[in-house]
């Protein structure tokens, strides 16, 4: 039915299409419908509610990055490493390798996991090559987002088909069995399609099974009618082998992971002639982890005497989430200097997991949102930004996040912002409804022979609330064009109440609302491009924690301190230089304890240009300083580099 | 029997006079303002043309599907000035054009009005437009006093428009402006050759060209500018409210007063007309919205306008 309606609505567009002829006055005199509509502008960085962070593509390209967890390197305050050499998080504040207090989006999709919280980076069918931009909210912005925009929002915009429209090839190889190979065609009329197929693979970290093995597939399609109707419609899938497991756990010994995760996304874009643009957005995410574990074999003790265990026994820990969500947008503006958005979404997330909730059947959250924000410029120097989102979940019942900035605009070049913003992170269904029963069998002497054991490893008794966040932050944003620079900086304190942790009581884990934290600080960031050639981002971010949780006041680093510079050479040669330096801390969960650390990229791109086909060959050398540690001590990040080929025709 | 008739010719000679005597009034010097279309901004070009030219000499005015070719071969075989307004007049008046009659377009993009077809015999001197199209002067004048701190200015046409992209050289030498030009053959070429200029381009001007920029592609024109976040100087009214940051442009209004003033100068007795101009009235109009969303500080409105001698009407 979904498809019928899609193919209809295409064909009415696509004839409405219209045709070039001899230039007349008529090209001078039409009266085209507005573009650039208040919904499709961006809000400039002096606007903006809250702190930003925009990353473009010059800066993925400079980075030298293969993952695209890795360019938050980037941003000020924010934490990027691997749990495992296939499983990149991002994380800020409260670090964690769960990394729940984070909301992303690709296109407007979110991609947040509702089973465990956070977003599973090496499954997202995105290629890092189809990332035209991602914009970073560097703090709470639920009444904007929605739960889970807590303590960061991470919005990815994919490429246009028709900024990328023809063929290109990528093809990378480097240390630690890095090899990539992408293929992208864009093209088409009046309707736009981009198509992306990409293989990666990499070995992950020494000594481990951490391997990653990608296959990805992404199309995306655009139709934008003359008139007054625009259409976009993507699809992707990412799957593979990831390997999973270590030899040091005797209850996850290596074994392969296999992945399915897919999406389907449409967004209808309506402009209305004086009442402004109507949009409406249908998406579905689906992501199956298949993974079975073994153990090895170890002793178990019954009534004092110990038993073997013995090993190779499967664990069966299929994780499965399911997301439909739609939504309806409305963007106009009322009057003069007045822009204002609103809307509401509904969404349904399933789960599914014996080992992680106890039971084959599927767990559902149903959830609905109502939103509204209003942006009123007063005069040239004062603007107020203000918004609402309320909520209503199945898990964690209803809530209301404001937000409210107002801003002072001296001069065209510099402007002052203070905000305030409550915002909630809901809990997930495991936090909610956990129940992790291990069995397996124990070898006991005759006549009992093999007798299985289960012990439960989590149990939760849910009723779990929200957690909560009240932000108050002052920022100043200043452009200096004499010098051709730019500075965002500001100071912040955030309190967290409610936040939700899983504590063991007796042998059992069970998730409970019982802390609080306040963290205050600030961060800054500057770019300059001192002339064409040359372009510097320097990013540095103070933090200090405490809570009523001993383990809060470490998890996250005081300092932090970032570097992008690229140059042009002559002969059109791009080079280019990240240095990232982090602080002592220690990340909840079951992150090390880590010293401080520092990691040095180089990139070096020469340019190929022949008729018909462009591109470059590249070298980039990562961690040209001593090794680190990425979240563990097994996770050691060594010297490194690979070569890579990129060809557009 | 013999009476009855001549009265009868008399009557029907009167009553032929009678009839054609509209039509022939003044026979020598009048104008006729033909509109290609009976819309608004035609109007709006016919009405400013009239109450500048005054009581001088005649007008009527007329709409294409008032008049047919063989009234405009009448016109020509006269003393007179036919004024097509718009592309769809000058085409029937250039191809049914069998006299002396001058001929004055207005409203007229160049590129269109070096194409359009004159009888060999017609004294070229005779024939003259207002463009609707601005001089690359007060293109390059507007980016220049708008986006001050821009120094590569991309643009994306056809073939077409070679001569006046030559222009533009000219003045972007004169002005220390690069130029950063790609060349399509195809619409379909556009989006290609944007990806190449937008990169390089600190400010995309566009140009009035039925394959490069046009309606049908404005729109994703637009899109893709703003996606590389370059701002546009345009050159209509329409395209700085779809999303071009700046735009220069001369109004209906404005080409029907220049076109009264070359009218003026025009005698029935020799015919000639001065030379084709651009309307010496134009206005400038900013799209702040797009320009703030890009981070683009623009001067005062005001400020540009005096400085690049544009007038304050929208």
């Amino acid at each position: 039915m979904v498809t019928r309606v899609f193919l209809g609505l295409l064909a009415a567009l696509i004839a409405q299409a219209g045709q070039a002829e001899e230039l007349s006055e008529a090209a001078f005199l039409v009266d085209l419908p507005v573009v650039l509509t208040a919904s499709r502008l961006s809000q400039p960085l002096m606007d903006a509610p809250t702190a930003m962070t925009v990353i473009d593509r010059p800066m993925i390209e400079a980075s030298g990055f293969r993952e695209i967890a890795d360019l938050f390197r980037l941003v000020p305050g924010f934490y990027a490493a691997y749990f495992s050499g296939n499983q990149p998080f991002v994380s800020n504040a409260l670090i964690s390798e769960y990394a729940r207090s984070m909301q992303v989006l690709v296109d407007g999709r979110s991609v947040y996991l509702p089973t465990i919280g956070g977003v599973l980076w090496s499954a997202l069918p995105l290629s890092m090559e189809d990332i035209e931009r991602i914009e970073v909210t560097r703090g709470p912005n639920a009444a904007s987002y929605g739960a889970n925009a807590f303590t960061g929002v991470i919005n990815i915009i994919s490429r246009h088909p028709q900024d990328v429209a023809g063929h290109m090839v990528k093809l990378a190889s480097g240390d630690k069995g890095v090899r990539i190979g992408t293929y992208r065609w864009a093209g088409g009329e009046q309707v736009k399609n981009r198509v992306t197929l990409e293989y990666r693979h990499d070995d992950g970290f020494d000594g481990q099974n951490d391997y990653l093995q990608a296959p990805l597939f992404n199309y995306r399609g655009e139709y934008e009618a003359d008139g007054w109707d625009s259409l976009s419609w993507q699809l992707g899938y990412v799957g593979g082998d990831r390997g999973a497991g270590y030899w040091e756990e005797k209850l996850d010994q290596p074994h392969n992971k296999v992945i399915n995760s897919h999406f389907q996304q449409i967004d209808w874009t309506r402009r209305i002639p004086g009442m402004g643009e109507l949009k409406l957005g249908l998406y579905h995410n689906y992501t199956l982890v298949r993974e079975t574990a073994t153990n090895a074999l170890f002793p178990y003790k019954i009534g004092g005497t110990y038993y073997p265990v013995p090993a190779g026994q499967s664990i069966n820990k299929d994780l499965m989430a399911d997301r439909w969500n739609i939504e309806v947008q409305h963007t106009l503006e009322p009057m003069g200097g007045t822009r204002a958005v609103w809307g509401a979404s509904l969404r349904q997330d399933a789960v599914q997991s014996r080992f992680y909730f106890g039971s084959d059947d599927e767990l559902n959250n149903h959830s609905g949102t109502l939103f509204g924000h209003l942006e009123q410029r007063f005069s040239p120097h004062w603007l107020l930004n203000a918004g609402v989102m309320l909520e209503k979940h199945d898990i964690g019942g209803a809530s209301t996040s404001p937000r409210v900035s107002l801003h002072w605009q001296p001069s065209v070049d510099h402007a002052f912002r203070l905000s305030l913003s409550q915002a909630k992170r809901y809990p997930v269904q495991y936090e909610e409804n956990a129940l992790s029963v291990l069995t397996l069998n124990v070898s006991l002497p005759f006549p009992f022979g093999l007798t299985p054991i289960s012990a439960t490893l989590y149990r939760s008794s849910g009723g779990l609330r929200p957690e909560s966040i009240r932000s108050s932050e002052i920022g100043y944003v200043g452009s200096y064009p004499g010098i051709h620079a730019s500075i965002e900086a500001r100071l912040f304190r955030w309190q967290f109440t409610d936040l939700i942790q899983a504590r063991q009581v007796a042998t059992v884990y069970d998730f409970f609302n019982r802390y609080s934290a306040t963290l205050q600080g600030g961060d800054m960031q500057v770019k300059w491009e001192p002339s064409e050639r040359t372009r510097v981002i320097a990013n540095f971010a103070y933090l200090h924690t405490e809570g009523n949780n001993v383990d809060f006041a470490a998890s996250a680093p005081m300092h932090q301190a970032g570097l992008l510079l690229s140059q042009r050479l002559p002969g059109n040669v791009m080079a280019s230089m990240g240095y990232y330096w982090t602080g002592d801390f220690v990340g909840l969960g079951e992150g090390d304890p880590l010293n401080s650390s520092r990691r040095m990229d180089l990139k070096l791109s020469m340019p190929i240009k022949t008729e018909g086909m462009k591109g470059d060959v590249s070298l980039v050398m990562q961690n040209l300083t001593d090794d680190y540690l990425e979240f563990y001590r097994r996770n050691l990040f060594t010297r490194r580099g690979y070569i890579q080929l990129k060809l557009d025709f | 029997m013999k009476r009855c008739l001549a009265l009868w010719c008399v009557f029907r000679l009167l009553l032929m006079g009678w009839l054609l005597l509209p039509f022939n009034a003044g026979a020598d010097g009048q104008l006729h303002l033909l509109l290609s279309d009976s819309g608004g901004a035609y109007q709006e070009a016919a009405e400013a043309f009239r109450a500048a030219y005054g009581q001088r000499r005649p007008v009527r005015t007329w709409t294409l599907d008032e008049v047919g070719p063989q009234q405009v071969r009448e016109w020509s075989g006269e003393n007179d000035l036919i004024v097509p307004i718009g592309l769809a007049a000058a085409h029937l008046v250039a191809d049914n054009h069998v006299g002396q009659a001058a001929v004055l377009t207005i409203m007229i993009p160049s590129v269109s009005a070096e194409r359009l077809s004159w009888p060999a015999v017609l004294p070229r001197r005779k024939i003259s437009y207002v463009y609707i199209d601005q001089p690359s002067s007060r293109s390059l004048g507007l980016v220049d006093a708008a986006f001050s701190q821009a120094k590569r200015v991309g643009l994306v046409v056809s073939t077409e428009n070679a001569g006046n992209v030559k222009l533009l050289r000219q003045e972007a030498a004169r002005r220390h402006l690069k130029l950063n030009i790609e060349t399509v053959a195809r619409s379909e070429e556009v989006a290609s050759a944007l990806r190449n200029v937008l990169p390089e381009s600190d400010v995309l001007l566009l140009l009035p060209d039925s394959l490069a920029i046009h309606a049908g592609n404005a729109k994703n024109v637009l899109l893709t500018t703003y996606r590389y976040r370059v701002p546009v100087v345009g050159f209509s009214r329409g395209l700085s409210r779809a999303g071009a940051v700046a735009a220069v442009y001369s109004s209906p209004a404005q080409i029907g007063r220049q076109g009264a003033r070359m009218a003026l100068r025009w005698k029935p007795e020799a015919g000639d007309l001065p030379p084709a101009q651009h309307a010496d009235e134009f206005s400038v109009d900013f799209n702040p919205y797009v320009a703030r969303s890009l981070g683009v500080v623009l001067p005062d409105l005001d400020d540009v306008r005096r400085k690049v001698g544009a007038d304050d009407e929208p």
